[in-house]
């Protein structure tokens, strides 16, 4: 069967339909396509979740006789307005190519890409320093989607002069800054601003250079078993690799174990002796069996940042009262 | 930072001076007898433990101050600009090369000097306050200060370096403020009061980490030096 360019959609389809063999595959369907228009997008328009979009027949009279498809296939008239095609709260399967043809002949007269979305809701903004003294980093992201195309803009300002955020190729949503000094009393101050077809939005942090401090967890955590002790764990431990200068500035770990059948963490007390890269710990554990091994959390006592402002004990290895429970930070040891 | 009120009589002024300058010609501190048992090294790390303490205490100090100064100085985004406070008080900010590149001698010599001023600035901050219970609390913390300038000044005596000469001589001038000149200047002076709480803060935070660096290079000198005084 031949087809030439006077063949309606209609006729495109319903030859489809008559025929005996199964269904053409989705490219002879694109190229069905040309018949009619070639496919392309030239105009793109976004539109509120929820409004009612009116889309006009090109330079089409109010009253000609169109019709409208959606992402190829024909439109119910009870959605056209003389030539116009209302679309009523639109939501996302809303979603898609508009074509608009001229009644009789058929000629393409107008076409659009409809995205339905929303405009930003004011973005997630964090920075931290896990490579003190290094510089820090600042992260963002949106709390709920827009469904459309968003771009970013980050500033960073310290007292009154603005520094560059170099972006990462991946994470996209990030960027670093160099420190270009340490111990500074001036605030940092950075601002996001995320902007799409429909709205814009932003958030500023301010914070103090130490406050931002966070080192990455401990790696290649490992427990094993102490060979003539089976009460004893050893443990083993890398300072993270993020953390450019562990010499001028150490880390301290907190390290705490919990056999499975219980319920509560045990915190080991006496760490002071092993800050040291790599060193060895003996801990105890309530039977080897089903123990699950240790985790390592390292908040350095170097800041305050980690425990929201308390204070971490100068001379005393004490722990802060509340340990945090959650993962950030920490790492599971390979247990027995 | 010091706020010339005008009730102070030249005769408080003239012992004002006097008290600040007493603390730069700080009685001798007595070198290390060989026979005495804590080592360099210790009083290091006794000088370390000192700024970790009292960066914890100052927590809770500068919150009530400010607190007591009102807002917008205890709003946690107070971000104001950089007034001529810096002049007055040595500053903690350094490129960081340069601050791995200083020696011992200077290393301590800094903090020496910085922990002087902030202390006599803060002692000139005690007087003005009205609340007791804030007085006492500045006051305390002081004498906490004061320990750690003699700590620091006891380390490098041990080390034999030469304390640092005042900035400025006895002239009780350099003690004051900028805004000395103009006496009814509150919220200046709050200004004042904030930069320094500030500059403390980061001092310490700074301090912590130079004397970690000391802690590690210090020991064997500090053995040398012991065995030089003994004739070896």
């Amino acid at each position: 069967m031949t087809w030439s360019k006077l063949l309606t959609p209609n006729h495109c389809r319903s030859l489809w339909l008559s025929s005996s063999t199964s269904p053409p595959a989705e490219e002879s369907r694109t190229s069905w396509r040309c018949c009619w228009g070639t496919g392309r997008y030239t105009h793109v328009q976004y539109e509120r979740l929820g409004a009612d979009v009116t889309m006009q027949c090109g330079a089409m009279d109010g009253d000609a006789a169109v019709t409208w498809t959606a992402n190829g296939t024909d439109m119910d008239e009870s959605q056209f307005n003389g030539s116009r095609l209302v679309l009523r709260s639109v939501d996302l399967t809303h979603s898609g190519q508009y074509a608009c043809y001229e009644g009789s002949s058929w000629h393409l007269k107008y076409q659009t890409y409809l995205k339905v979305g929303t405009s930003p809701k004011e973005p997630v903004l964090m920075c931290r320093s896990n490579n003190y003294p290094k510089g820090f980093y600042c992260s963002w992201h949106l709390p709920s989607p827009t469904y459309i195309p968003n771009a970013f803009n980050i500033t960073v300002m310290h007292g009154p002069r603005e520094l560059v955020c170099e972006k990462d190729a991946f994470p996209k949503n990030r960027c670093h800054i160099r420190y270009l000094q340490l111990f500074s009393t001036v605030k940092y101050k950075v601002t996001l601003t995320v902007t799409n077809a429909l709205g814009r939005n932003a958030t500023t942090i301010t914070f103090d250079e130490f406050a931002i401090v966070k080192p990455d967890p401990p790696e290649n955590v490992v427990a094993k078993p102490v060979s003539n002790n089976p009460r004893r764990l050893e443990v083993r431990w890398q300072n993270p690799s993020s953390w450019p200068d562990p010499e001028s500035f150490p880390l301290k770990f907190f390290l705490r174990y919990r056999p499975l059948i219980l319920d509560q963490w045990q915190h080991v007390s006496d760490l002071s002796i092993a800050f040291t890269e790599g060193q060895g710990v003996g801990g105890k554990a309530g039977g080897l069996l089903g123990c699950r091994g240790p985790s390592l959390q390292p908040p350095p006592c170097l800041n305050s940042g980690v425990w929201g402002g308390n204070f971490c004990p100068p001379f005393l290895s004490l722990y802060p009262a509340h340990f945090s429970t959650g993962k950030q930070g920490g790492k599971e040891g390979r247990g027995v | 930072m010091l706020y010339v009120a005008g009730e102070i009589s030249g005769d408080s002024w003239g012992i004002f001076a006097f008290l600040c300058a007493a603390l730069w010609n700080l009685p001798t501190v007595p070198a290390l007898n060989s026979t005495d048992e804590v080592g360099t090294g210790q009083s290091i790390q006794k000088t370390y433990d000192l700024t970790r303490y009292l960066e914890y205490q100052l927590r809770t100090l500068a919150g009530t101050y400010l607190n007591y100064l009102g807002p917008p100085f205890n709003e946690p985004d107070f971000n104001p600009p950089r007034m001529t406070m810096g002049e007055m008080v040595p500053s903690a900010t350094v490129d960081f090369e340069l601050w791995r590149s200083l020696n011992d001698n200077a290393r301590l010599a800094a903090n020496y000097r910085a922990y002087t001023h902030l202390l006599c600035y803060l002692r000139g901050m005690d007087g003005q306050v009205a609340k007791a219970e804030l007085r006492k609390n500045l006051g305390h913390f002081c004498t906490s200060l004061q320990g750690l300038v003699v700590s620091i000044a006891s380390v490098m005596s041990s080390l034999g370096y030469p304390l640092p000469s005042p900035l400025g001589s006895t002239d009780p001038t350099w003690a004051q403020g900028p805004h000395a000149t103009s006496p009814h200047n509150d919220f200046l002076k709050k200004m004042d009061d904030f930069w320094l709480l500030k500059e403390l803060q980061t001092w310490l935070w700074r301090s912590a980490k130079d004397f970690n660096r000391l802690k590690k290079k210090v020991p064997p000198a500090a053995l040398m030096l012991r065995l030089e005084a003994r004739g070896f």
